[in-house]
Protein backbone atom coordinates (compact mmCIF):
# COMPACT_ATOMS: atom_id res chain seq x y z
CA UNK A 1 0.00 0.00 0.00
CA UNK A 2 1.36 3.48 -0.93
CA UNK A 3 0.89 5.58 2.42
CA UNK A 4 4.10 7.79 2.32
CA UNK A 5 4.62 9.06 -1.51
CA UNK A 6 7.40 11.34 -2.38
CA UNK A 7 5.97 14.74 -3.64
CA UNK A 8 6.09 16.00 -7.15
CA UNK A 9 9.53 17.20 -8.36
CA UNK A 10 9.90 21.05 -7.23
CA UNK A 11 10.82 23.64 -10.37
CA UNK A 12 14.02 24.73 -9.52
CA UNK A 13 14.15 28.17 -10.05
CA UNK A 14 17.47 28.98 -11.42
CA UNK A 15 18.07 32.64 -9.77
CA UNK A 16 20.62 32.69 -6.88
CA UNK A 17 19.81 33.04 -3.07
CA UNK A 18 20.74 36.40 -2.55
CA UNK A 19 24.02 36.72 -0.67
CA UNK A 20 23.36 38.02 2.86
CA UNK A 21 23.92 41.69 3.27
CA UNK A 22 27.39 42.86 4.44
CA UNK A 23 25.58 45.00 7.60
CA UNK A 24 24.39 41.45 8.54
CA UNK A 25 27.78 39.58 9.15
CA UNK A 26 30.50 38.57 7.39
CA UNK A 27 30.35 37.65 3.67
CA UNK A 28 30.37 33.78 3.35
CA UNK A 29 32.76 33.58 0.49
CA UNK A 30 35.70 35.55 2.18
CA UNK A 31 38.62 34.13 4.12
CA UNK A 32 38.80 37.27 7.02
CA UNK A 33 42.40 37.87 8.62
CA UNK A 34 42.39 37.75 12.51
CA UNK A 35 44.14 40.78 14.32
CA UNK A 36 45.19 39.88 17.97
CA UNK A 37 43.47 42.51 20.00
CA UNK A 38 43.94 41.42 23.92
CA UNK A 39 42.01 44.30 25.34
CA UNK A 40 40.46 43.62 28.91
CA UNK A 41 36.53 45.65 28.36
CA UNK A 42 35.78 44.79 31.95
CA UNK A 43 37.12 42.57 35.21
CA UNK A 44 35.59 42.47 38.94
CA UNK A 45 36.05 39.32 41.24
CA UNK A 46 33.61 37.15 39.39
CA UNK A 47 33.12 38.61 36.18
CA UNK A 48 35.94 38.81 33.21
CA UNK A 49 35.03 40.33 29.77
CA UNK A 50 37.67 40.15 27.03
CA UNK A 51 38.33 41.49 23.64
CA UNK A 52 40.39 38.56 22.40
CA UNK A 53 40.90 39.12 18.88
CA UNK A 54 39.18 40.59 15.58
CA UNK A 55 38.69 38.89 12.53
CA UNK A 56 38.66 41.78 9.69
CA UNK A 57 36.34 41.38 6.39
CA UNK A 58 36.72 44.38 4.12
CA UNK A 59 33.28 45.30 4.99
CA UNK A 60 33.07 44.86 8.62
CA UNK A 61 34.68 43.24 11.59
CA UNK A 62 33.79 40.65 13.99
CA UNK A 63 35.32 41.37 17.47
CA UNK A 64 35.84 38.26 19.39
CA UNK A 65 34.33 39.06 23.25
CA UNK A 66 34.74 36.36 25.22
CA UNK A 67 33.02 35.92 28.97
CA UNK A 68 34.20 34.57 32.12
CA UNK A 69 32.52 34.22 35.67
CA UNK A 70 33.26 32.95 38.68
CA UNK A 71 31.59 31.72 41.34
CA UNK A 72 31.96 33.47 45.06
CA UNK A 73 30.71 32.09 48.34
CA UNK A 74 27.52 33.96 48.49
CA UNK A 75 26.07 33.09 44.94
CA UNK A 76 23.07 30.61 45.39
CA UNK A 77 22.74 27.84 42.80
CA UNK A 78 19.75 29.70 41.67
CA UNK A 79 21.54 32.59 40.69
CA UNK A 80 24.51 30.74 39.13
CA UNK A 81 22.48 28.81 36.80
CA UNK A 82 20.42 31.74 35.70
CA UNK A 83 23.84 33.63 35.42
CA UNK A 84 24.77 30.34 33.19
CA UNK A 85 21.81 30.79 30.90
CA UNK A 86 22.21 34.14 30.76
CA UNK A 87 25.64 33.99 29.39
CA UNK A 88 24.94 31.22 26.64
CA UNK A 89 21.36 32.91 25.57
CA UNK A 90 21.82 36.69 23.99
CA UNK A 91 18.27 36.23 22.18
CA UNK A 92 16.27 36.39 25.70
CA UNK A 93 16.72 39.88 25.05
CA UNK A 94 13.39 40.04 23.98
CA UNK A 95 11.61 37.64 27.11
CA UNK A 96 13.92 39.89 29.34
CA UNK A 97 14.32 43.96 30.79
CA UNK A 98 17.22 46.09 28.90
CA UNK A 99 18.54 45.77 32.25
CA UNK A 100 18.88 42.30 32.26
CA UNK A 101 20.55 41.96 28.73
CA UNK A 102 24.09 42.40 28.26
CA UNK A 103 24.80 45.79 25.90
CA UNK A 104 27.61 46.47 24.05
CA UNK A 105 28.47 49.68 21.77
CA UNK A 106 30.99 51.59 19.44
CA UNK A 107 31.77 55.11 19.82
CA UNK A 108 33.80 56.96 17.34
CA UNK A 109 35.59 59.77 17.23
CA UNK A 110 32.96 61.71 15.68
CA UNK A 111 30.13 61.23 18.13
CA UNK A 112 28.38 59.02 16.33
CA UNK A 113 27.67 55.32 17.87
CA UNK A 114 26.20 51.61 17.04
CA UNK A 115 25.17 49.40 19.76
CA UNK A 116 23.59 46.10 19.73
CA UNK A 117 20.09 47.44 21.28
CA UNK A 118 19.51 49.98 18.98
CA UNK A 119 16.82 48.32 17.28
CA UNK A 120 18.91 49.23 13.37
CA UNK A 121 18.31 45.90 12.71
CA UNK A 122 14.71 45.31 13.69
CA UNK A 123 13.33 45.72 9.56
CA UNK A 124 10.20 45.09 8.34
CA UNK A 125 10.89 41.34 7.07
CA UNK A 126 11.80 42.51 3.32
CA UNK A 127 14.62 40.81 1.96
CA UNK A 128 16.92 41.45 1.53
CA UNK A 129 16.31 43.76 4.50
CA UNK A 130 17.15 47.72 3.49
CA UNK A 131 20.96 49.20 4.13
CA UNK A 132 21.06 50.99 7.01
CA UNK A 133 22.01 54.90 7.08
CA UNK A 134 24.71 54.37 10.17
CA UNK A 135 27.08 52.01 11.53
CA UNK A 136 25.42 48.83 12.93
CA UNK A 137 26.33 46.53 15.82
CA UNK A 138 24.98 42.94 15.92
CA UNK A 139 25.68 40.89 18.64
CA UNK A 140 25.48 37.09 17.86
CA UNK A 141 26.48 34.66 19.89
CA UNK A 142 28.04 31.40 19.08
CA UNK A 143 28.25 27.76 21.14
CA UNK A 144 31.80 28.08 21.71
CA UNK A 145 31.32 27.93 25.82
CA UNK A 146 31.78 25.66 28.85
CA UNK A 147 30.50 25.65 31.95
CA UNK A 148 30.68 23.98 35.60
CA UNK A 149 29.64 24.85 39.54
CA UNK A 150 32.01 27.51 39.66
CA UNK A 151 33.31 28.43 36.52
CA UNK A 152 32.23 29.72 33.21
CA UNK A 153 33.33 30.99 30.21
CA UNK A 154 31.04 32.02 26.68
CA UNK A 155 32.28 33.34 23.51
CA UNK A 156 30.09 36.51 22.21
CA UNK A 157 31.34 38.02 18.40
CA UNK A 158 30.01 40.93 17.76
CA UNK A 159 29.82 42.27 14.15
CA UNK A 160 30.55 45.84 12.94
CA UNK A 161 29.72 47.04 9.74
CA UNK A 162 30.90 48.95 7.78
CA UNK A 163 35.12 48.84 8.84
CA UNK A 164 35.52 51.17 11.37
CA UNK A 165 38.21 53.81 10.19
CA UNK A 166 42.17 53.52 11.20
CA UNK A 167 41.37 55.93 13.71
CA UNK A 168 41.03 55.12 17.96
CA UNK A 169 37.40 54.71 18.80
CA UNK A 170 35.81 53.00 21.62
CA UNK A 171 34.23 49.90 22.20
CA UNK A 172 31.49 50.26 25.05
CA UNK A 173 29.67 47.31 27.62
CA UNK A 174 27.15 47.63 30.23
CA UNK A 175 25.25 44.85 32.42
CA UNK A 176 22.97 46.31 34.85
CA UNK A 177 21.82 42.95 36.01
CA UNK A 178 25.91 41.66 36.86
CA UNK A 179 26.67 45.37 38.17
CA UNK A 180 29.02 45.79 35.03
CA UNK A 181 28.64 49.71 34.83
CA UNK A 182 29.08 51.56 31.12
CA UNK A 183 33.22 51.12 30.70
CA UNK A 184 34.57 52.53 27.53
CA UNK A 185 37.63 50.76 26.55
CA UNK A 186 39.87 52.55 23.73
CA UNK A 187 40.45 50.54 20.39
CA UNK A 188 43.31 51.36 18.05
CA UNK A 189 41.43 50.94 14.78
CA UNK A 190 44.61 50.97 12.84
CA UNK A 191 45.30 47.23 13.21
CA UNK A 192 41.93 46.27 12.13
CA UNK A 193 42.54 48.36 8.63
CA UNK A 194 45.87 45.99 8.26
CA UNK A 195 44.20 42.82 8.88
CA UNK A 196 41.00 44.04 6.18
CA UNK A 197 43.75 44.62 3.87
CA UNK A 198 45.04 40.81 3.80
CA UNK A 199 41.15 39.34 3.86
CA UNK A 200 40.50 38.22 0.20
CA UNK A 201 37.60 35.84 -1.35
CA UNK A 202 38.35 31.95 -1.15
CA UNK A 203 38.30 31.88 -5.01
CA UNK A 204 39.59 35.47 -6.65
CA UNK B 1 7.18 -1.98 52.36
CA UNK B 2 9.07 1.15 53.52
CA UNK B 3 6.68 4.08 52.72
CA UNK B 4 8.64 7.00 50.75
CA UNK B 5 8.50 10.24 51.88
CA UNK B 6 7.34 11.48 48.47
CA UNK B 7 8.68 15.44 49.27
CA UNK B 8 12.33 13.69 49.49
CA UNK B 9 12.13 11.60 46.78
CA UNK B 10 13.56 13.52 43.97
CA UNK B 11 16.42 15.30 45.82
CA UNK B 12 19.18 17.55 43.95
CA UNK B 13 22.74 16.56 44.10
CA UNK B 14 24.94 17.77 47.10
CA UNK B 15 26.35 21.27 45.48
CA UNK B 16 30.28 19.34 45.20
CA UNK B 17 33.20 21.35 46.91
CA UNK B 18 35.21 23.40 44.80
CA UNK B 19 38.16 21.06 44.95
CA UNK B 20 36.25 18.80 42.35
CA UNK B 21 35.47 21.34 40.18
CA UNK B 22 38.92 22.78 40.43
CA UNK B 23 40.34 19.58 39.32
CA UNK B 24 38.11 19.37 36.54
CA UNK B 25 38.82 22.79 35.29
CA UNK B 26 42.81 21.91 35.71
CA UNK B 27 42.83 18.76 33.29
CA UNK B 28 46.55 17.82 32.06
CA UNK B 29 46.89 19.83 28.92
CA UNK B 30 47.10 16.05 26.98
CA UNK B 31 43.45 16.64 27.87
CA UNK B 32 42.42 19.41 26.21
CA UNK B 33 43.33 23.03 26.29
CA UNK B 34 42.68 25.12 29.29
CA UNK B 35 39.51 26.62 29.91
CA UNK B 36 40.64 29.29 32.36
CA UNK B 37 43.00 30.84 30.41
CA UNK B 38 43.18 33.60 27.53
CA UNK B 39 45.53 32.39 24.89
CA UNK B 40 47.69 34.47 22.57
CA UNK B 41 45.96 34.54 18.86
CA UNK B 42 48.03 34.20 16.11
CA UNK B 43 47.17 35.11 12.49
CA UNK B 44 48.16 32.03 10.10
CA UNK B 45 46.03 32.39 7.08
CA UNK B 46 47.49 29.74 5.36
CA UNK B 47 45.69 27.85 2.60
CA UNK B 48 46.25 23.88 3.17
CA UNK B 49 44.34 23.18 0.02
CA UNK B 50 42.51 24.22 -2.55
CA UNK B 51 40.92 23.68 -5.80
CA UNK B 52 38.04 24.84 -7.96
CA UNK B 53 35.41 22.86 -5.43
CA UNK B 54 37.00 22.90 -2.15
CA UNK B 55 39.51 25.26 -0.19
CA UNK B 56 40.75 24.29 3.43
CA UNK B 57 42.96 27.19 5.09
CA UNK B 58 44.31 27.43 8.66
CA UNK B 59 42.81 30.85 9.91
CA UNK B 60 43.91 31.32 12.90
CA UNK B 61 45.50 29.43 16.39
CA UNK B 62 45.22 30.61 19.90
CA UNK B 63 48.34 29.64 21.35
CA UNK B 64 48.81 28.40 25.25
CA UNK B 65 51.88 27.85 27.60
CA UNK B 66 51.67 23.74 26.17
CA UNK B 67 48.85 23.78 24.27
CA UNK B 68 47.37 25.09 20.65
CA UNK B 69 43.85 25.58 19.20
CA UNK B 70 43.44 26.09 15.40
CA UNK B 71 41.01 27.17 13.66
CA UNK B 72 40.46 25.62 10.37
CA UNK B 73 37.65 27.07 7.94
CA UNK B 74 36.66 24.85 4.90
CA UNK B 75 34.30 26.63 1.93
CA UNK B 76 33.00 24.61 -0.40
CA UNK B 77 32.13 25.53 -3.79
CA UNK B 78 29.12 24.40 -6.49
CA UNK B 79 31.02 23.24 -9.96
CA UNK B 80 29.11 24.35 -13.02
CA UNK B 81 28.24 21.01 -14.12
CA UNK B 82 27.43 19.63 -10.70
CA UNK B 83 23.77 19.20 -10.31
CA UNK B 84 21.91 19.87 -7.49
CA UNK B 85 21.17 16.15 -5.62
CA UNK B 86 25.00 15.77 -6.63
CA UNK B 87 25.91 19.63 -4.69
CA UNK B 88 23.64 18.82 -1.78
CA UNK B 89 24.82 15.36 -0.80
CA UNK B 90 28.74 16.62 -1.25
CA UNK B 91 27.73 19.51 1.24
CA UNK B 92 26.26 17.19 3.57
CA UNK B 93 29.42 15.11 3.60
CA UNK B 94 31.66 18.05 3.89
CA UNK B 95 30.10 19.57 6.57
CA UNK B 96 28.20 17.01 8.87
CA UNK B 97 30.68 17.48 12.20
CA UNK B 98 29.54 13.93 13.06
CA UNK B 99 30.55 12.24 10.05
CA UNK B 100 34.26 13.57 11.25
CA UNK B 101 34.27 12.72 14.60
CA UNK B 102 33.35 9.55 14.49
CA UNK B 103 34.30 5.99 16.07
CA UNK B 104 37.66 4.12 15.79
CA UNK B 105 36.17 1.64 12.41
CA UNK B 106 35.43 4.41 10.76
CA UNK B 107 38.27 7.21 10.92
CA UNK B 108 40.54 6.12 7.80
CA UNK B 109 37.25 6.31 5.62
CA UNK B 110 38.30 8.07 2.64
CA UNK B 111 34.75 10.24 3.60
CA UNK B 112 36.47 11.34 6.92
CA UNK B 113 38.59 14.47 7.04
CA UNK B 114 41.90 14.00 8.06
CA UNK B 115 44.61 16.57 10.28
CA UNK B 116 47.65 16.07 11.28
CA UNK B 117 50.86 17.91 12.68
CA UNK B 118 54.75 16.61 11.99
CA UNK B 119 56.69 17.99 14.18
CA UNK B 120 60.41 19.12 14.18
CA UNK B 121 61.67 16.32 15.89
CA UNK B 122 60.07 13.55 13.34
CA UNK B 123 57.29 12.99 15.98
CA UNK B 124 53.61 13.37 14.83
CA UNK B 125 49.63 13.14 15.50
CA UNK B 126 46.63 12.91 14.06
CA UNK B 127 43.05 13.52 14.21
CA UNK B 128 42.60 10.04 12.70
CA UNK B 129 44.62 7.81 14.65
CA UNK B 130 42.02 7.07 17.47
CA UNK B 131 42.39 7.50 21.46
CA UNK B 132 44.29 5.35 23.43
CA UNK B 133 41.49 4.23 25.59
CA UNK B 134 42.31 4.47 29.85
CA UNK B 135 40.40 4.09 32.77
CA UNK B 136 42.29 6.29 34.47
CA UNK B 137 41.04 9.79 35.24
CA UNK B 138 43.44 11.72 34.65
CA UNK B 139 44.18 9.52 31.83
CA UNK B 140 48.39 9.52 31.85
CA UNK B 141 50.78 11.47 30.04
CA UNK B 142 51.22 10.44 26.08
CA UNK B 143 54.59 9.34 24.64
CA UNK B 144 54.04 11.64 21.44
CA UNK B 145 51.66 14.54 20.98
CA UNK B 146 48.20 14.63 20.71
CA UNK B 147 45.87 16.29 17.76
CA UNK B 148 42.10 16.41 17.69
CA UNK B 149 39.32 17.73 16.58
CA UNK B 150 37.16 20.07 19.05
CA UNK B 151 34.28 21.96 18.05
CA UNK B 152 32.85 22.27 14.73
CA UNK B 153 31.93 20.84 11.28
CA UNK B 154 28.87 22.55 11.26
CA UNK B 155 28.05 25.02 8.60
CA UNK B 156 27.16 24.17 5.45
CA UNK B 157 24.42 26.40 5.24
CA UNK B 158 24.00 29.94 4.72
CA UNK B 159 26.05 31.53 1.73
CA UNK B 160 24.78 31.22 -1.63
CA UNK B 161 23.63 28.12 -3.74
CA UNK B 162 26.65 28.25 -4.77
CA UNK B 163 29.18 28.15 -1.74
CA UNK B 164 28.82 26.69 1.85
CA UNK B 165 31.20 27.18 4.79
CA UNK B 166 31.92 25.51 7.77
CA UNK B 167 35.14 25.53 10.06
CA UNK B 168 36.71 23.01 12.89
CA UNK B 169 38.64 24.00 15.91
CA UNK B 170 41.49 21.69 16.60
CA UNK B 171 43.54 21.36 19.20
CA UNK B 172 47.45 20.06 20.12
CA UNK B 173 49.35 19.38 22.72
CA UNK B 174 52.35 20.24 23.36
CA UNK B 175 52.86 23.90 22.13
CA UNK B 176 55.08 23.04 19.48
CA UNK B 177 58.97 24.20 19.57
CA UNK B 178 59.64 27.79 18.02
CA UNK B 179 60.64 26.27 14.71
CA UNK B 180 58.70 25.60 11.41
CA UNK B 181 56.54 22.36 12.01
CA UNK B 182 54.50 21.11 9.06
CA UNK B 183 50.82 20.60 9.25
CA UNK B 184 48.55 18.30 7.16
CA UNK B 185 45.58 17.40 5.47
CA UNK B 186 43.87 14.44 3.70
CA UNK B 187 40.09 14.00 2.19
CA UNK B 188 40.29 11.16 -0.10
CA UNK B 189 36.57 11.28 -1.05
CA UNK B 190 37.04 14.80 -2.48
CA UNK B 191 40.94 14.40 -3.74
CA UNK B 192 42.85 16.38 -1.16
CA UNK B 193 45.84 14.35 -1.33
CA UNK B 194 48.38 14.23 1.15
CA UNK B 195 49.23 17.55 1.81
CA UNK B 196 51.98 18.99 3.62
CA UNK B 197 51.86 23.05 4.81
CA UNK B 198 55.24 25.02 6.40
CA UNK B 199 53.67 26.76 9.51
CA UNK B 200 55.66 29.00 12.23
CA UNK B 201 55.91 27.72 15.26
CA UNK B 202 57.94 30.69 16.34
CA UNK B 203 54.78 32.91 16.11
CA UNK B 204 52.76 30.43 18.51
CA UNK B 205 55.42 30.39 21.06
CA UNK B 206 55.84 34.21 21.09
CA UNK B 207 51.67 34.33 21.81
CA UNK B 208 51.98 31.44 24.00
CA UNK B 209 53.72 33.80 26.32
CA UNK B 210 50.95 36.43 26.14
CA UNK B 211 48.22 33.44 27.72
CA UNK B 212 47.03 34.86 30.86
CA UNK B 213 44.59 33.28 33.45
CA UNK B 214 41.28 35.32 33.56
CA UNK B 215 41.71 36.08 37.51
CA UNK B 216 46.00 36.01 38.27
Amino acid sequence: MEFFTAPPPRERKPEKRERRPPWLGPPEDFVGAAAPLDLALFHSETLAIVLTDALVFPEGVRFNVRMAARRSEEIDDDTWWDRYERMFNVHSRHRSSLDETIRFGIRFSDGSKATTVDGALDHTGDWPPPRPDAPVLHCRRSGNSSGSDDFLSAHWPLWLWPLPPPETFELAVEWPLFEVPLTFTEIDGAPIAAAAERAHPYWP
Amino acid sequence: MRTLNRMDFFTPPPRRGRDVAAEERDQPPWTGPPKDLLGGTVAVEKTLFQNDALAIVLASAVAFPENVKFHVRLAARRLLDEDEDTWWERRGLMFEGRRHRTRPSRLLKDEVLRFGVRLPDGTKATTVEGRTHSDEWPPPRPEGPVLRLGSGGGGGDGGSDRMATGHWNLWLWPLPPPEPFEFVVQWPAFDVPLTFTKIDGEALATAAERARPYWS
